[in-house]
């Protein structure tokens, strides 16, 4: 009995840990333990937060969506602030670059820069590419009969590769960006530089957001990410330029040719056993 | 004693299930879904991590930004000038200091499965039965596509 008793206060201890765990709205680990840094988590939202929902704000969001999903090829070019924790704790920002090609529903080519590491990353609908240029390395992961949603799951799981983009590509952003929606606020017009933008806020239980799309095409142009729920609550921010929708993409730029100058690597997430595969 | 053996057996079914549900949340993103952004991701930045802005370079290991992040070792999620210090020179696998009996004193320098942003000067790129690898002096990587950037596993010599 005396085991029992001890079972039960251990459970009880177990049960109110992962409970406590599972219920942090700001432990933003994925399965590869790549996001470590992001682990310190105890900002929680003050609970003063109005639930307001304004019709135009979610008008406007829904506009934004709308104008990504109708397009059967997208172009943009994605600038970002991207926050890193420094070994102080402090998170600093480093600029990325990113140009993006997609075809709908499962083609995509990526080719990264700035303080981003420099690669080409393609999506024929088969296999999931990623060359570095630089150091002339490659991986082929198959990912045959997934779409971009299934591509950037399974990336992401298999790889620790994300875009901080990647919400614009989804074939639904409408039902992403709302299914957990507390809020929406439409702020008003924004004059940037002579462009005219509608500028909203929204906001989820660990997450502010805001964007600013433009009047004419309701495509974003600046979006800026408070991730409230992460201690010291980082900010992401892009910016869109270069829309191109709709225009023909050749199939060559969505699949990858191995150069012969470069070698054939695996493909893991950081922080798990390489699998060895090449 | 049956009684005992059934408690622990249900409550060994709830643990397993309870700490399953400690595993790591989804990935979250500006908006939600699987395999979405979320801050801090990136390890991995800029051709050559040690250099971010050209600024940190001159200030020594001592609060180096970019160290913390493009520079440490990914395995084991250490950051800091100390592994900095470990990826730019490679202490010896495992080196034993004899001193006079009965003293012996052991050093360990960093483990095999050791993950780095980035190679230490002067590597050789090595083909092993079709394998590609990078010998840094004594030491050997195996080069892995992931987190947005490339990685190296030290590893034993390939036989």
């Amino acid at each position: 009995m005396k085991l029992g008793k001890i079972y039960i206060s251990s459970l009880g201890a177990l049960v109110t840990i992962a409970f406590g765990c599972a219920s942090t709205p700001t432990a933003v680990t994925n399965s590869t333990g790549a996001a470590s840094a992001a682990s310190n988590t105890t900002n929680q939202r003050h609970p003063d937060i109005k639930p307001i929902k304004d019709s135009h704000a979610l008008a406007e969001l829904k506009a934004m969506s709308d104008a990504l999903t109708a397009a059967s090829t997208l172009r943009f070019t994605a600038m970002a602030l991207k926050p890193l924790r420094g070994p102080n704790d402090q998170w600093v920002h480093i600029m990325t670059s990113a140009n993006v090609e997609m075809q709908r529903p499962n083609q995509l080519f990526i080719s990264t820069g700035g303080d981003a590491f420099p690669q080409r990353i393609y999506f024929d609908g088969k296999n999931f590419s990623v060359h570095a240029t630089e150091t002339k390395l490659y991986s082929i992961q198959p990912m045959q009969g997934k779409d971009i949603d299934g591509m950037l799951a399974q990336a992401s799981k298999d790889g620790g590769v994300t875009f901080s983009f990647a919400d614009l590509l989804l074939k639904d952003p409408w039902a992403s960006w709302t299914h957990d929606l507390e809020g929406a606020l439409f702020i008003g017009e924004s004059n940037r530089n002579g462009e005219k933008l509608n500028h909203i806020a929204l906001t989820a239980s660990d997450v502010d957001w805001e964007i600013w799309t433009d009047q004419k095409t309701h495509l974003p142009r600046v979006v800026y990410v408070k991730y409230v729920g992460v201690h010291r609550t980082p900010a992401l921010m892009i910016e869109f330029s270069n829309w191109k929708l709709g225009t023909k993409i050749p199939a060559s730029d969505f699949s990858f040719k191995a150069p012969a100058d470069s070698k054939r690597v695996s493909f893991a997430a950081p922080g798990e056993k390489n699998n060895e595969k090449q | 004693m049956k009684n005992n053996r059934l408690i622990l057996l249900v409550l060994s079914f709830f643990a397993v299930f309870t700490l399953s549900l400690m595993a790591p949340l989804q990935a979250r993103a500006w908006g939600r879904f699987e395999g979405g952004y979320h801050p801090g991701f990136d390890h991995h930045f800029h051709q050559d991590p040690v250099i971010v802005h050209n600024v940190y370079v001159n200030r020594g290991h001592g609060g180096c930004v970019g160290c913390g992040v493009g520079f440490a070792a990914v395995a084991g999620f250490v950051a800091g000038a100390v592994i900095a210090n470990e990826v730019a020179h490679p202490e010896p696998q495992t080196v034993i200091v004899e001193n006079p009996p009965p003293q012996t004193v052991i050093v360990q320098g960093p483990a095999y499965g050791t993950q780095y942003a980035m190679l230490p000067g002067g590597c050789v790129n090595m083909n092993v039965n079709g394998a590609t690898y990078y010998r840094c002096n004594q030491f050997w990587y195996q080069p892995f596509m992931g987190g947005n950037g490339v990685y190296y596993t030290l590893i034993p010599a390939p036989m």
